[in-house]
């Protein structure tokens, strides 16, 4: 039998239907690989046995006729999701002994269509930073160059993405935590609408920037696994209740006549095939048009505020009462303190320490209040881009992957990585990435759209 | 300008702990970061703009304030390790 984790999802589904082989095989072959590349450290917890349980289930319920949108898909999970009965971390100590009675609605979404759990993907601690290497589990090594890191904080998804260790992998994003991984490991994502997927069980960062999405090998993948995740939450206030589009039924790679906005401030740096999809695009019937976004240098300034400070109360919650790991002390207020000291990271510390400024009373109305003004101007940049274009097209990160050695030292700020998405994350509009480094961002609610144009730009060679 | 007074207190108010060192470089660090985010952001422009602190706007749902969930204290207390029959336990407080 042919190596079945060469196959795109698409076809791992298309193989399944046809009885080729069956999830148990196809999950095996999966869990055969990630032990093989154990060294990649994409993972934080593997699930063997709930994975090979979960294939027999799956095969039961084809084999009735009963079979789901993803049915016998395996698939990987970021550390970041609640799943009942696994560990989950966060990538951090405080969590390290945290097994969740309940499962993020997303993950409940995958597996009622039949998707099955390979394991637990590393992310930076609490999903701060862009290169996994603030997880308290290690660093994960880019399957391309293990001398470099896979960016982040999606970096154990995107590199168990790349490397074939699963068909496809949940991801979060509050500043370019799904885009830019997905651009280091040459894989394919997206960060959908805000409010499309719900947070809840989602381990929470920053709440009005978290956005959970999708990392594939394709935009096609991606697609099918983001309509099954999306969808209504009462248990989210801010999930959006609007039906949802079955994405997958709109790639049909007909760009003809449609207006594609490049935004001047995004083509400082521009990856090696740019001028070759910027002609493709042509070639296919599209329209070029220059667009300027004004805004883009001050979304690091908005990002930074609001993050911190809506880390600093959302991580509150980790005092050793409840869940998580605690360090004695004399006195509750003693307790509280030697358990976080002890349970939380440089990175986390430090981002929880200066978010308490932009909360406190002159941090607030200094910084905060403006920041969420300046948020306002960045999201009207691009409701007046969209008057004149259908969709965005630009380079996915500024940069290549750095090394390992660079992240441990601080060399590569998140200031740079995420130059190009921030401010699309700020706006909460949708964008899709391609593995040759391109991303698309569409007006919100039109992921479909996004996705479309990004399976053509996938065919830029 | 930042100094390590306010660290300190920040540090405090999230139950974290610096050292006198630490607090020196990360008021120092903060300082510069405060001024690139003056020189960047803050500017006239702003004036008259209406906050938008979530990308959601208008009125978050809100649900009828009745109980419809709960009393299985064993799954709620699951995930601590510290826990006697159903109730959280802390350090004793009072002597």
């Amino acid at each position: 039998m042919t190596d079945l984790t060469k196959l795109t999802l698409t076809e791992a589904l298309s193989g399944l239907e046809k009885k080729e082989f069956t999830s148990v095989e196809l999950t095996q072959s999966y869990l055969d690989k990630m032990k093989e590349l154990r060294r990649l450290n994409a993972f934080i917890t593997e699930t063997p046995e709930i994975a090979l349980q979960m294939a027999a289930e799956s095969d039961k319920r084809r084999a009735e006729g009963k079979a789901g949108k993803l049915e016998g898909i395996p698939m990987a999970v970021k550390d970041l999701y609640c799943t009942k009965g696994v560990l989950t971390t966060g990538a951090s100590k405080i969590l390290s002994n945290f097994v969740p009675p309940y499962s993020a609605t997303t993950c409940a979404h995958l597996w009622k269509e039949g998707a099955v759990l390979l394991g637990k993907t590393n992310t930076d601690e609490f999903a701060m930073g862009s290169s996994t290497i603030t997880s308290y589990y290690g660093v994960t090594h880019n399957p391309h160059d293990e001398t470099r890191v896979p960016g982040g904080s999606s970096g154990g998804s995107a590199a168990a993405v790349a490397a074939h260790l699963c068909a496809a992998a949940t991801a979060t994003e509050t500043g370019g935590s799904i885009r830019q991984p997905a651009a280091f490991c040459k894989t394919a994502g997206i960060k959908p609408t805000y409010g499309r997927c719900s947070r809840f069980g989602i381990l929470a960062y920053s709440s009005s920037l978290d956005h959970p999405g999708v990392i594939a090998r394709t935009i096609e993948d991606v697609a099918k696994v983001l309509e099954v995740m999306a969808g209504h939450d009462e248990f989210d206030s801010t999930s959006l209740n609007m039906p949802v589009p079955e994405f997958s039924k709109m790639l049909d790679k007909n760009i003809k006549g449609m207006k594609i906005g490049i935004p001047k401030e995004y083509t400082e740096m521009v990856p090696e095939i740019w001028d070759r999809a910027l002609a493709f695009v042509k070639e296919q019937g599209a329209e070029l048009v220059e667009i300027s976004l004004p805004h883009t240098e001050q979304a690091a300034s908005v990002y930074y505020i609001t993050t911190m400070a809506e880390a600093s109360s959302n991580l509150a919650r980790y005092d050793g009462v409840r869940f998580g790991t605690r360090v004695d002390g004399k006195s509750l207020d003693e307790m509280y303190m030697e358990t976080r000291m002890d349970g939380f990271g440089a990175e986390v510390r430090r981002r929880l320490i200066l978010g308490t400024y932009f909360l406190s009373a002159k941090g607030y109305f200094e910084y905060f209040v403006p920041a969420q003004k300046m948020r306002r101007l960045i999201a009207e940049d691009f409701d007046k881009a969209f008057e004149k274009v259908d969709v965005l097209m630009a380079p996915t990160v500024p940069i290549e992957p750095f090394t390992i050695e660079e992240a441990k030292c601080g060399a590569c700020a998140t200031k740079i990585n995420d130059t190009y998405s921030m401010p699309s994350a700020l706006a909460g509009i949708p964008a899709a990435c391609v593995p040759s480094g391109l991303q698309v961002i569409a007006p919100r609610y039109e992921e479909g759209l996004a996705l479309k144009v990004a399976q053509v730009l996938e065919m830029c060679k | 300008m930042i100094d390590k007074t306010i660290i300190h207190e920040m540090a405090n108010w999230v139950r974290l702990r610096l050292t006198p060192e630490e607090e020196e470089s990360m008021a120092k660090e903060f300082s510069e970061t405060l001024k690139w985010i003056n020189d960047e952001m803050i500017t006239k422009e702003l004036e008259g703009v209406k906050p938008m602190p979530s990308v959601i706007e208008g009125t978050i749902p809100s649900f009828e304030d009745k109980v419809t969930d709960g009393n299985y204290p064993e799954t709620v207390t699951s995930c601590s390790e510290h826990t006697v029959d159903g109730f959280f336990t802390v350090p004793k407080m009072v002597e």
